[in-house]
């Protein structure tokens, strides 16, 4: 019956072309129908709790930071100096959307932050000087995929305060693993350009290695802002929220010093950043609405004890636990998922003798892979926000499924050799 | 022989997390209601953020008819009833042990609060808690004197403590758990209030090298039992009696935990061993200029819930002085 | 938009249509400019908890209540205007499969649908905000009332039932005239053709 139901709801907003929004919230109810008796009271809590949180408060921060590069001219002054050295590697400026999410990802705690600062400051820029549309999303949304892997994150410190791991430990452990997932894309983004030039525009003749770099001293705003981003974290002056509008605020007395500030220019960006949000509330709300459905029905519990209980042998559980996440990732956000899943399947993962500091980066590597599969990939989301829906959610997720691919990759590497997460937290362990 | 063998299974919250020793204590006194009606009472223990809700939701959760009881931790409850939370602060006892002389009181003025006419619930038994005595402050540098701290960036998990340290001229703030490590890592905070078995599973021990006893926590809230006056009347009989005595029995058992401290020597030898510095506790004119800041905050906070929170107050305070401690 | 032309041409369910959509369009312009606002003040908020830490002996723990807050007027007075600038992702690709005479009724039971669900979020969070109302919720630092931020949420998705409903009669309106819709078709627009 639940079953009829849903396949009805999904049809219907096949369809009627309906929005996302109210199909994942609808779903959400027929399960809370079904399961709860009808029970919706519990929407309301969970909407607020949702939405009433601390570590969202970044978001817009980070967004506006972008905003404000992009219409204060700042964005192209930068990638303007960065192209006659990038123009020498195949992909071009696509390359630096790699290594900026995996600065920010030094950043900010979420990979959502990631992709939307990233996508707030590239996008348009890139677009405009005519690179692939697609590229440019995908290595924009899955390069923000780094940013709960790369500390800090807010999924390790979730994980590792919840299940007694060392924070600093995981902090380590995700290092290597996000860099060499990092290198995973630059490598791909370098092949999609040699198999097709076309991705990356003509960007003027190949400047002497000298005087390109010379040239891209004049990115030197990127530097201050980093620096005043990741200094004032590093020296202990603000917490990584916090940073955000440090970087908002550099960025404006960056402005002022071009003489590209403008009032209204600020405005722009503040409506341009509301306007972000304009396609993911609702969106957001559906899925709060869905995950507290599921959760209430008990039935990621219920899945993991019948993995649990099958007496399979270790490299078979961690397959289908991969497998259950990749599933859920569909429909649930990072942390929610962590918060349904977790209790029940640390000690499944921790009883056959996995390492929790190993199990933790691979938990976080599949649960990334999760925000960009649809139909409820964040990042997905973010990518067409930022392009103002010229990319849709069919061509997003193709674009990112290279990338994709090579993130289950790289899932298999550190699960073959575990000593990829582990080693660094080792040596400073003195271990 | 039970009530014509009727079968009931109840859903009962748990406002912390699935391995907090407070859920599994709660497991405990389910396995036991289990084996003395034949199984035929089930309870389920659910830790509230494993369905998508906060502690703060407890109160709301029993309404909303989505648990049948839950397990009360009142100072979560402030938003929703800010009497529960107008009780003996976190951190304002000098001496754990004043806990017993404050426990019975502070348990009746609960009783009062939910089954009074706002929340109409059923205040069913004490119920079995973590037990936490020690409040330490935990530091990046050695400190274990107001002094000390008055240079240091502070942190305080309740609003109480907030103010206190902030009137006593600790510059002192709120900063969530969550960013606790990255900050006293960062140099963000120099320091906070923390419980060892939190510094212990926080790995706090990596980012700062010492702690000192600085006050006791507040053992003696009121940790009970709560349900639906519905679900409560559709119990049997003797099915009433047994979730009773389960509770009682297994609240007395934490509170001889509590007496022995084993989770807490248990954490503070590990901290030891992980080269963390246990200092000397801060000196009894600190912990008594402590207690007095944050009875002035809790009787300003009182003031502004109303008359009955202040004459709440007085009665914990009262059976405070007056000294007995009851059993 | 609109098509004002119309108006004229199909009578008294289209020039409904328009004034309701006119009128959403300014109150849902109205509210983004206070969720721009917000955004302002949340960048303000996390400056200044980040600078009184250092130059003021005693911080200030409001901020932390008051930025998370006005997160959720950000995140929710964007929604109608979202929703109106065809902003929110759709999924039409079977829809744009089906003969015209069935996509005009195929949309109008999609705002039909979609103006069910919101009123189903609405009333759960409106009994939210009410029940916070009843027991004179606060925050927990601060002591902001609560109800007033939480009933943002009803109060804004209530604005997208009107935005939705303006979109319903005009679409109503295409199809008694025997004209294609154009509110899911504009969004199909945005999604199919952006070259
Ligand atoms: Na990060
Ligand atoms: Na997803």
């Amino acid at each position: 019956m639940l079953t009829a139901a849903i396949v009805a709801t999904i049809l219907l907003a096949l369809v009627t072309g309906n929005l996302l929004g109210t199909t994942i919230a609808g779903l959400g109810l027929v399960v809370l129908w079904f399961e709860m008796s009808g029970n919706f009271s519990v929407l309301g809590n969970a909407v607020w709790n949702v939405f009433n949180s601390f570590t969202f408060t970044a978001i817009p921060a980070f967004i506006l930071l972008g905003e404000v590069l992009g219409q204060t001219g700042l964005a192209r002054r930068i990638y303007g100096a960065l192209s006659p050295t990038f123009a020498r590697l195949p992909g071009k400026l696509l390359q630096t959307n790699i290594g900026t999410c995996t600065v920010f990802s030094a950043i900010s705690g979420s990979s959502t932050a990631t992709a939307a600062v990233v996508g707030s400051i590239a996008y348009n820029e890139l677009e405009r000087r005519g690179y692939d549309r697609r590229l440019l999303v995908g290595s924009i949304a899955a390069g923000g995929t780094l940013g709960i892997l790369i500390p800090p994150s807010i999924a390790l410190i979730v994980y590792g305060a919840w299940q007694d791991v060392s924070v600093g430990a995981l902090f380590m452990a995700g290092v290597l693993p996000g860099l060499m997932i990092a290198l995973f894309f630059m490598l791909y983004i370098a092949a999609a350009a040699k198999l097709r030039p076309a991705v990356a525009p003509d960007e003027g003749p190949v400047e002497p290695i000298g005087r390109a770099l010379l040239i891209s001293l004049q990115a030197w705003p990127f530097i201050i802002l980093v620096l005043a981003i990741l200094g004032t974290i590093f020296f202990g002056l603000a917490t990584p929220t916090e940073s955000a509008a440090i970087g908002v605020a550099t960025a404006l007395v960056l402005a002022l010093l071009y003489r590209e500030f403008s009032w209204i220019k600020l405005w722009r960006a503040l409506v341009n950043t509301v306007t972000t949000f304009s396609a993911l509330g609702f969106i957001i709300v559906g899925a709060v609405i869905l995950s507290q459905a599921v959760s209430l029905t008990g039935m990621p519990r219920e899945i993991i004890a019948l993995v649990a209980e099958a007496g399979l042998s270790p490299p078979i559980v961690i397959t289908l636990i991969y497998a259950m996440y990749l599933v859920l990732g569909c429909f649930f956000g990072p942390v929610e998922m962590l918060l349904i899943t977790l209790p029940f399947v640390f000690p499944v993962v921790t009883g056959l003798g996995f390492d929790p500091v190993w199990f933790g980066i691979a938990l976080v590597i599949v649960i990334e892979i999760g925000l960009l599969t649809p139909p409820l990939g964040i990042n997905l989301f973010v990518l067409i926000t930022v392009s103002e829906n010229r990319v849709t959610l069919g061509e997003a997720a193709i674009a990112c499924l290279p990338f994709w691919i090579l993130m289950l990759i790289a899932l298999f590497l550190i699960t073959v050799f575990p000593q990829i997460a582990l080693v660094l937290p080792q040596i400073a362990m003195g271990g | 022989a039970w009530s014509a063998d009727e079968e009931v299974s109840w859903k009962v919250g748990s406002p912390v997390g699935p391995n907090d020793p407070t859920t599994l204590n709660m497991q405990e006194v389910a396995e036991q209601v289990a084996a003395r009606t034949g199984g035929k009472f089930k309870i389920e223990i659910v830790p509230l953020e494993t369905i998508g809700f906060k502690n703060i939701d407890e109160l709301r959760v029993l309404k909303q008819g989505v648990l049948d009881a839950v397990y009360l931790v009142p100072y979560y409850l402030s938003r929703d009833e800010p009497l529960l939370a107008a009780m003996m602060p976190h951190g304002a006892l000098i001496d754990p042990n004043d806990n017993l002389k404050i426990k019975d009181v502070q348990y009746e003025i609960a009783k009062e609060i939910l089954e009074g006419d706002k929340w109409q619930l059923k205040m069913i038994a004490p119920a079995p808690f973590g037990a936490l005595s020690e409040i330490v402050a935990v530091t990046t540098t050695p400190v274990n004197s107001l002094e000390g701290l008055r240079k240091l960036k502070f942190r305080h998990f309740t609003k109480a403590g907030l103010q206190a340290f902030n009137e006593l001229g600790v510059s002192t703030q709120v900063i969530p758990s969550s960013e606790l490590y990255l900050a006293l890592q960062t140099g963000v905070l120099d320091g906070s209030v923390y419980g060892p078995t939190y510094l212990k599973s926080q790995s706090i021990h990596e980012v700062a090298c010492c702690y000192a006893y600085i006050g006791a926590f507040t053992a003696s809230y009121p940790f009970s039992l709560v349900s639906t006056q519905k679900a409560w009347e559709a119990l049997p009989a003797d099915y009433q009696k047994v979730l009773v005595e389960v509770n009682t029995e297994m609240n007395a058992k934490s509170w001889e935990g509590w007496a022995t401290g084993a989770d807490e020597k248990a954490a503070d030898a590990f901290l030891a061993e992980k080269g963390m510095q246990k200092l000397e506790p801060f000196p009894l004119a600190d912990r008594e200029a402590i207690q007095a800041a944050m009875f002035k905050v809790w009787a300003e906070e009182a003031e502004k819930i109303g008359p009955k929170a202040v004459e709440n107050m007085n009665r914990i305070i009262e059976a405070l002085k007056s000294g007995k401690s009851a059993s | 938009m609109p098509d004002r032309r119309e108006a004229g041409e199909t009578g008294g369910l289209a020039r409904i249509a328009a004034l309701l959509e006119s009128a959403v369009t300014g109150l849902s312009w109205a509210m983004t400019a206070v969720a721009a606002l917000a955004v302002g003040l949340i960048v303000a908020i996390l400056l200044f908890s980040a600078v009184q830490r250092y130059v003021l002996a005693s911080p200030f723990p409001q901020t932390e209540e008051l930025a998370a807050f006005l997160f959720v007027v950000v995140a929710f007075f964007s929604i109608p205007l979202g929703f109106l600038k065809g902003r929110q992702i759709r999924i039409v690709a079977l829809w744009r499969k089906l003969p015209p005479a069935l996509q005009g009724w195929a949309a109008i039971l999609g705002h039909l649908l979609t103006i069910f669900v919101l009123v189903m979020i609405i009333q759960e969070t409106g009994a939210f905000a009410h029940l916070s109302y009843e027991f004179g919720s606060r925050s927990w630092n601060a002591d902001f009332l609560e109800w007033p931020w939480q009933a943002v949420i009803p109060g804004s998705l209530a604005v997208m039932v009107l935005a939705v409903a303006a979109r319903l009669l005009a679409d109503l309106g295409r199809v008694l005239a025997g004209r294609p819709v154009a509110a899911a078709e504009q969004a199909a627009r945005a999604q199919v053709e952006p070259e």
